[in-house]
């Protein structure tokens, strides 16, 4: 197994009530697999699969995540103005 | 100066990070909290960012600027927490050799900003709130902002 810590921001925060919680994954689980996991477990996240980080860097689907491992799942951006 | 804070911005602090003595130009770029929205009335906007990403990401912008404008040196400071009407969200100051540089180098940053920076903004006005979702930072790369520049001007590149 490993353990992720993961983060939400705005729209996904809101749906969770959480900034951010430990999660445990099988061993060889993608980004797109944990964010499938969080759907099944928060049924309000109804968004499209959104962006990824993986330790602060942009990261794709298939990006295999790893025991440790800092997962933020990023909705569309608006900073700025 | 790549900065995430919760207090107010100085553009005197941002562009004091981009001054030497061979730049010819600095420009700066302010983002204030405007009063209204596609016809709404904004009370005020809430920031929110994920912060140690957000400050390499800016950092990373102010590598493809140096890149491409070589000598260009950037610094931005973007505040997240409860902003009121004319305040800055966003300070971005690039200091270069010449002024078309600065000019193009400041646009190419703020547009690379609002495009990847994981920093998210609510409105709330009377009544209700609502994230803005603006872009997806997957889709877009560099040539996306070097396109909406070279449509301003097509003599840059």
């Amino acid at each position: 197994m490993a353990t992720l810590r993961i983060y939400f921001f705005a729209t996904h925060r809101e749906a969770i009530g959480a900034r951010d919680m430990t999660l445990e994954v099988a061993d060889g689980s993608t980004v797109g697999d944990v964010w499938e996991t969080l759907r099944e477990r928060y049924p309000k996240l109804r968004t499209a699969r959104p962006a990824a980080a993986v330790n602060q860097e942009y990261a794709e689907p298939e990006t295999v995540v790893y025991d440790g491992d800092e997962i933020a799942f990023i909705p569309p951006v608006s900073g700025g103005v | 100066m790549f900065i995430i804070t919760d207090e107010p911005l100085k553009a005197a602090e941002v562009e004091a990070a981009v001054a030497r003595p061979d730049a010819g130009a600095i420009v700066t770029f302010q983002g204030v909290v405007r009063d209204n929205n596609l016809g709404k009335q904004v009370s005020y906007l809430v920031y929110e960012a994920y912060p140690p990403m957000a400050e390499k990401v800016m950092a990373q912008i102010g590598d493809e600027i140096a890149e491409r404008w070589p000598g260009a040196q950037t610094a931005i400071a973007h505040r997240v927490g409860k902003l009121q009407i004319g305040e800055a969200s966003v300070i971005i100051a690039v200091s270069t050799g010449h002024r078309a540089d600065a000019f193009d180098a400041c646009r190419y940053a703020i547009d690379r900003l609002k495009a990847i920076v994981p920093v998210w903004k609510k409105e709330v006005w009377e009544g209700g709130e609502y994230w803005i979702e603006g872009s997806a930072p997957a889709s877009e790369d560099e040539s996306a902002a070097i396109e909406r520049l070279e449509k301003l001007d097509p003599g840059s590149s």
